[in-house]
């Protein structure tokens, strides 16, 4: 935990001086610590390795020296809130002044592990009267939730998983009936795993009388890749959209950067995920998926099959729900393993 | 509470809940579940029992409770007969035998109607795990008993086991054991090492079970998943909603051992005969000094006295198969060792013998589990020694 409380320490004084230079320095630094704990192995490896791998070498044994064994918990989830906190204050935004009222917004231990990303704005006068002015109307809805979460996480979850597991290593010797099947339930896993701790997460807090924003709303109801992601890991995406895509440029620069932006955000995204290959394939797929989802219309060559996803509201559920589903493959498994599964599911055997 | 704090969570159907009611359906719900439980502890017997086979055993993470072994044991025998618990693992268990042809069956027509066998082996444990704390329950509760195990040189275990180790805290925690104080002594100070190691199983599994104690969840648990429906899944029960009791004992898919293993495992029994036995001078084979004190430090810290006198220890032989692989010297050494430890197993009180010496390779299956020829050796050799066992307990 030391180096997740020398960044919130730095985070915190730096917020205070509402400087823009430090601010900017405060984010480098924030950015810096998560790449160095938990990609510099990648980049070593996977990335440096490639073009020079006696140096990369050299490199990866003095990382087996400096590194911790695993990175700091959950120092994506406080990057990412560090980040968000110094470039509100960036912006114009009142620190905190409190450094208790700081710390609980850093470590509040519902959301530590896995979210919801928190935003101080919203989340300070939460605690404040949350805390204050707990009702049991609050502790009943939130421990509903919390129950409900660990439903989805052992009951559903955690079975899954076992099935996923189990059969993962077999998956091109399945019949074809349960390739397909694997696929759909690989899907549900995750759902019900990230669902799971979020209900707990944001059901302990509404305990407590605090409101953290909602993490999922029904994703695989969507018929669009666009809503897909206003629906899965909203905090997420929100923080993509806000720290990533629109400093880049957003929607305003013209298609080519906004194509572009959108793109670099999603590699930055599955990045987030996981410091490997398939997960940066895994936001590209996304970030390509939500380009053609944004123009497809203009792009003859599928005219036809775009008239039929605006007016058949089936057909975009499916394509969405089976562009999210091969996409899971991409996220769980090493890529060619990815893309023997995704062959396999069309009958095309190695 | 503040309108606008109240008004940042969206109106919902839990709004409408009354607090006063939900805790208290809480705590009522949290009580009947507890006297389900507690009324689960007398009726969790398993009727036309054979043995845990693998789809109500720990292999499909379905572990018998206590209760659930002990009245178990209630439904298939009578109070006033002699009951042989058959403990062990795979090798007692009668791992590759169908039904139809279970030694343990074949032993209890043989024992007759004085006698009632139940096999309790668990395939993958050690020789004091699961059945034997059975035993033990039901000595302590006045049953006559006879236990049996199978067990290999220097083959025992910390008290509460290794697979099954919240099921040794199951027992215990209900005051099933017999009160051992050396052997509580050793689990206490396991526990103390744990926490300093920052391993936390035992601890865990001790804590889950003196919680149990009180709620009797797992005997709900085991009821309900036994008779009405299921909630892990596992490889080989992929309809997991099923109860248990739809599946049915299936033969064992047996797989012939291969060159490479045989000799494998002659290399690994030849090392761990070489810490064991050593020859001296005169070419006699005599123990490593020390070697032994393992064993007889657990044997003294798992048994208590009262169930050495009433436990039937088998040295099971492996296959020729795999002696055949050693050097003339090994196989001399392997019987030395095995002689050995009969007579440890002797000198702590415990009956012992040593299976297999004489048997053949078409007395396998594969390395080490006993075909059907065996089995009727095993019968004959084991009802020999259960009936010799009886008259020295004055059970006959």
């Amino acid at each position: 935990m030391a180096p997740i409380m020398v960044l919130c320490l730095i985070t915190y004084l730096i917020g205070r001086t509402c400087n823009r230079v430090l601010c900017s320095v405060g984010i480098f630094i924030c950015v810096a610590a998560l790449c160095f704990y938990k990609y510099s192995r990648f980049i070593a490896r996977d990335v440096l390795g490639y073009w020079d791998p006696h140096a990369a070498f050299i490199i990866d044994s003095a990382l087996d020296v400096l590194l911790p064994v695993t990175p700091p918990l959950a120092i994506s989830f406080f990057t990412f809130e560090f980040v968000h906190y110094l470039f509100e204050i960036r912006k114009g935004g009142t620190p905190i002044k409190s450094p208790l009222d700081f710390a609980q917004f850093a470590i509040f231990f519902p959301s530590l592990v896995s979210g919801p990303i928190k935003r101080y704005t919203q989340f300070l006068p939460s605690l404040r009267d949350g805390v204050l002015y707990t009702i049991p109307q609050n502790i009943v809805a939130g421990l509903l939730q919390v129950v409900f979460g660990f439903f989805q996480k052992v009951v559903l979850a955690d079975n899954l998983a076992s099935y996923v597991d189990s059969n993962g290593g077999f998956f091109t010797g399945l019949p074809l009936f349960e390739r397909w099947m694997f696929l759909v339930l690989l899907a549900l896993r995750i759902f019900f795993d990230f669902n799971g701790y979020s209900d707990i997460a944001i059901g302990l807090a509404r305990m407590l009388g605090i409101r953290l924003p909602p993490n999922f709303n029904w994703p695989y109801a969507a018929k669009s890749i666009r809503e897909f992601w206003q629906r899965w890991h909203i905090s997420l995406s929100s923080w993509i959209r806000d720290y990533i895509y629109i400093p880049l440029g957003g929607s305003k620069h013209g298609t080519v950067r906004k194509t572009l932006s959108a793109i670099l955000a999603f590699a930055l995204c599955g990045l987030w995920h996981g410091a490997a290959w398939n997960f940066v394939l895994w936001g590209l797929y996304h970030g390509f998926g939500l380009v053609i989802c944004n123009s497809y219309r203009s792009i003859p060559v599928i005219r036809n099959l775009s008239l039929l996803f605006d007016r058949s509201g089936f057909f975009a559920w499916l394509c969405t729900f089976l562009f999210v589903s091969f996409g899971w493959l991409l996220f769980f498994y090493p890529v060619p393993t990815a893309l023997e599964m995704f062959l396999s599911l069309f009958g095309v055997a190695k | 509470m503040t309108k606008s704090a109240q008004d940042q969570f969206e109106r919902s159907w839990m709004d409408s809940l009354s607090p006063a009611w939900f805790f208290s359906g809480i705590a009522i719900a949290f009580l009947v579940c507890c006297l389900l439980g507690f009324a689960c502890t007398f009726s969790s017997g398993i009727d036309h029992f054979h043995r845990f086979h693998r789809f109500i055993n720990h292999l499909t993470l379905y572990l018998p409770t206590a209760n659930q072994m002990i009245n178990t044991v209630k439904r298939s025998c009578n109070v006033d007969q002699i009951i042989v618990v058959v403990g062990g693992n795979s090798i007692l268990f009668g791992h590759g035998e169908t039904l139809e042809h279970l030694w343990t069956d074949s032993l209890r027509s043989r024992l007759g109607k004085q006698y009632c066998v139940v096999n309790y082996a668990f395939e993958g444990t050690f020789p004091f795990e699961g059945g034997y704390w059975a035993a033990e329950a039901l000595t302590k509760q006045g049953y006559k008993v006879i236990f049996i195990t199978d067990a290999e040189p220097d083959e025992v275990y910390i008290p509460p086991g290794n697979w099954l180790r919240s099921m040794f805290f199951n027992f215990r925690n209900r005051g099933l054991l017999i009160d051992y104080p050396l052997r509580n002594q050793q689990v206490e100070q396991f526990l103390k090492e744990e926490s300093v190691g920052h391993h936390y199983d035992f601890a865990e599994s001790d804590l889950a079970e003196k919680i149990d104690a009180y709620t009797n969840a797992s005997d709900l648990w085991n009821w309900i998943t036994y008779n009405f429906i299921g909630t892990i899944w596992t490889a080989d029960t992929p309809f997991f909603v099923l109860p248990r009791r739809c599946y049915k004992d299936v033969e064992d898919i047996v797989v012939p051992p291969t060159d490479t293993w045989l000799k494998q495992k002659a290399a690994e029994i030849a090392l761990a005969d070489s810490f064991l036995a050593s020859r001296e001078k005169g070419g006699n084979l005599v123990e490593v000094p020390h070697s032994w004190d393992r064993t007889e430090f657990f044997i003294e810290r798992t048994l208590p006295p009262i169930m050495r006198k009433r436990s039937i220890i088998l040295a099971t032989r492996y296959s020729p198969l795999v002696t055949n692989c050693m050097t003339a010297a090994e196989k001399k050494r392997n019987d030395a060792v095995y002689d050995m430890a009969v007579n440890h197993w002797k000198a702590a009180g415990c009956n012992a013998l040593v299976i297999g010496s004489d048997y053949t390779e078409v007395d396998y299956i594969d390395g080490n589990h006993f075909s059907l020829f065996a089995d009727q050796k095993l019968v004959d050799t084991v009802e020999r020694e259960v009936r010799d066992l009886s008259r020295r307990l004055g059970y006959e």
